[in-house]
């Protein structure tokens, strides 16, 4: 894949594949070096722009996370890091939330991320995990009430945080 | 609530074309508005205005990724392996043909001494 393209591919996607690959494996260094591992394989890859290349950057963006996942398996237990929280939520609340998603089975996670955090549409969601757009709707609705139930306590004050 | 309400509301939280009259129904009821909400807040919570971290101005050069110490240590033992294999698994024959192809080593070397070990021949 020619370089320019990738670099615009970079500047475009960076952002959302950094924070979406932050939530899913809780580790900023390892986030930064699979966002750059991320567009780095893009240039090896063979690949014409598209519509759907947000979907085939977050494919990748999810392989490698897995990938990653599979090596670090034993230190699945460090504690997850909050990423600076948003403006309606305190820290305490963020962290509640970033561990019940963690709790979430692995294609739950991904698909809450890739919705909520990176902004993926159904078609691309099913695009990137290799699965029908069924299935996502039906997964989305699943992960949204598993942490609805998870954090039923925190999650009535999560909108409090503000005052 | 019904599973059908929340599920209506999830898909029109994500941008889906939903049926109105599902949605209209899934609205007139307070649980599932309940859940509307929390569906928001889970948005809100997981929504970040961290910047960007420095390493991820520029894409990094292709030809300078991170050595993968562990595969190149990897592929020596394989290597090591592998040799040791094709040893162990040579014919045995091959190996002392080496030896019986050519003239064998001296194990000792005896020495006579002219007037000790031997005498000349007196003409």
């Amino acid at each position: 894949m020619h370089r320019e393209l990738v670099e615009a591919l970079f500047a475009h996607y960076r952002t959302p594949v950094y924070r979406f690959l932050y939530r899913l494996i809780g580790d900023r260094a390892a986030a930064e070096d699979l966002t750059q591992d991320v567009f780095v394989r893009a240039l090896d890859a063979v690949y014409e722009a598209s519509e759907r290349e947000r979907a085939w950057v977050f494919q990748i963006a999810r392989n490698l996370a897995r990938d990653h996942g599979r090596r670090m398996v034993h230190r699945r237990s460090v504690a997850l890091p909050p990423q600076e929280p948003s403006a309606f939520v305190d820290r305490a609340a963020a962290l509640a939330v970033h561990e019940a998603i963690a709790r979430l089975p692995d294609l739950e996670r991904e698909m809450f991320l890739l919705r909520e955090v990176a902004g993926l549409t159904y078609d691309e969601i099913a695009l990137a995990c290799e699965v029908t757009p069924d299935a996502v709707r039906n997964r989305l609705h699943r992960a949204r009430l598993s942490l609805r139930e998870a954090l039923a306590p925190p999650i009535v004050h999560l909108n409090r945080a503000r005052s | 609530m019904t599973d059908t309400h929340t599920e209506v509301l999830s898909a029109f939280c994500d941008g889906a074309v939903v049926d109105p009259d599902l949605l209209a129904a899934a609205l007139d009821d307070p649980r599932a508005r309940a859940a509307l909400v929390d569906f928001a807040r889970l948005r809100a919570a997981v929504t970040s205005s961290e910047p960007l971290p420095d390493s991820l101005t520029r894409l990094r050069p292709a030809l300078v990724r991170r050595p993968q110490l562990w595969a190149a240590l990897g592929g020596a033992a394989a290597m090591l392996v592998l040799l040791a294999l094709t040893v162990a698994l040579l014919p045995h024959g091959w190996l002392r043909a080496t030896h019986e192809d050519g003239p064998p080593s001296p194990t000792r070397v005896v020495r006579y001494e002219p007037g000790v070990d031997w005498a000349p021949e007196r003409r």
